[in-house]
């Protein structure tokens, strides 16, 4: 049980609500069956409710491998900006220490726990070691080149010709980051288009069933 | 606010009279018809008018630095290039302005982060306070905010323009499908009359709507849902 608790905790969900949302979901697709085997008296409906309830405990497993992808991505998002951020505070003077403790307030607080681990590190280890702890954090290993250059920025002197440097080498980094952003977007928009679809199998389905029913009555009759 | 209360009708009447003229149920169209009232009002109307208004402070946001930067690199002064870039203001914006009018300017440019709420305004109030102290040039200052701010201003326009030609071609879609329920009771008249008091048919007419339903919000959030980076209870995880 703490192995779920603190799994599901990992993926920011709470285990009660969890344990209500699956609750729920079956207690609907039990209380849908019971009505329709009521109702109708025919088994191959409630096969049917069957499955859609085994499908749909499947979908809410399955969500939190996505869950998972989802939150990694949120980091490594929120990596772009606390470069694009660095970069603002740096170009108005500011060390990269005080720069970090400035972008603390705009980060998420995952984001500033990270930040104070690296800030309470760099504090008491001059050496890379920090900032390479703090890119072990993600998992694209651009964030490690970025914080080991940001290193060799504090090591060889903050000055703009510095700044100028790290700016040509991370713009590309930066706009594709955008570029993926308006894809994703997009994409998204895109999956849309699919219910329709969905919802045009719902009539035909809805069409077979009639027929179906249509000709259980002729061959009763007969 | 009348668009999308005029959007609001037209769902409702679409939906309602569609699940009529299919199920010839008034029991169950009444229902839809309230469930899809209760959404729109609940939720729908909340989102759109938080998505306009969010997009709208944005454009405004995006055109307030540039004009204001441009405005101090001119003047060489903060309250100089305030009033000069004053006119351009919009209403609510003036509005917003009208209860700080005797403060300074500075504090003006700040009390404006209530208004923005997004990250970059909180770091162009950051500059205009360090250009204020300690002097420079605003152009190099907040050159690398400037491309940020236009980088986020080139990703809202391209979503605004994709969303549009989206919304058009799922309407075409949903169109469709619900002509065809509307052809089953017209086209297939006596079909028609064996199923219509037939349980099973009167519930795929149900889990149809409610369906579409959930699209509709499915939709909603996706076509609606902007990344633009800022102080809302949203960021936070």
């Amino acid at each position: 049980m703490k192995k779920i608790n603190g799994f599901l905790q990992s993926l920011n969900l709470n285990f009660k609500k969890e344990l209500c949302l699956y609750l729920f979901t079956n207690l609907i697709f039990i209380g849908l069956a019971i009505a329709i085997y009521i109702l109708t008296n025919n088994l191959f409906f409630l096969s049917i409710i069957v499955l859609l309830d085994v499908f749909c405990n499947i979908a809410l497993i399955m969500r939190y491998s996505f869950i998972k992808d989802k939150i990694l991505k949120s980091h490594e998002d929120e990596f772009i900006y606390f470069i694009q951020y660095l970069e603002i505070f740096l170009s108005n003077g500011y060390n990269v220490y005080s720069s970090f403790i400035a972008i603390k307030s705009f980060m998420s607080y995952w984001m500033q726990d990270r930040i104070d681990e690296l800030t309470l590190a760099i504090d008491q280890d001059k050496t890379i070691a920090p900032y390479i702890n703090f890119s072990k954090n993600f998992k694209t290993p651009i964030v490690s080149n970025v914080m080991m250059n940001i290193f060799q920025m504090v090591n060889q002197g903050e000055d703009v010709k510095k700044l100028e440097q790290f700016d040509l080498l991370f713009i590309r980094f930066f706009e594709n980051h955008q570029e993926l952003e308006t894809i994703k977007t997009k994409k998204s928009m895109d999956n849309l288009s699919i219910f329709p679809l969905i919802g045009a199998g719902i009539i035909t389905i809805m069409l077979i069933v009639g027929v179906v029913i249509i000709m259980e009555d002729m061959i009763n009759v007969l | 606010m009348k668009k999308i209360i005029f959007i609001d009708i037209l769902i409702v009447l679409s939906v309602g009279l569609s699940c009529f003229i299919a199920s010839d149920n008034w029991i169950l169209s009444l229902i839809i018809t309230l469930l899809y009232i209760v959404y729109l009002f609940a939720i729908f109307n909340i989102i759109l008018k938080k998505y306009n208004n969010n997009v709208l402070k944005y454009h405004q946001c995006y055109n307030f630095i540039n004009d204001y930067v441009a405005a101090i690199s001119s003047y060489q002064s903060l309250l100089g290039a305030f009033d000069a870039i004053y006119e351009n203001f919009n209403d609510d914006l003036k509005k917003e302005l009208e209860g700080v009018n005797d403060v300074d300017i500075l504090e003006k440019i700040k009390y404006l982060q209530s208004y923005f709420p997004f990250h970059v305004y909180y770091m162009f109030c950051q500059i205009i306070e360090l250009y204020d102290h300690q002097g420079g040039d605003i152009l190099n200052m907040s050159s690398y905010l400037i491309k940020q701010v236009r980088s986020i201003e080139e990703y809202v326009n391209a979503c605004t323009k994709y969303r549009s030609s989206k919304i058009v071609e799922l309407i075409i879609l949903w169109a469709s499908c619900l002509l065809i329920l509307i052809f089953i009771r017209f086209g297939l008249a006596s079909f028609f009359e064996t199923l219509k008091n037939e349980f099973i048919y009167v519930l795929f007419i149900a889990i149809f709507f409610a369906f579409l339903l959930f699209c509709l919000h499915i939709a909603l959030n996706r076509l609606f849902k902007i990344n633009i980076r800022g102080f809302s209870k949203y960021e936070k995880n």
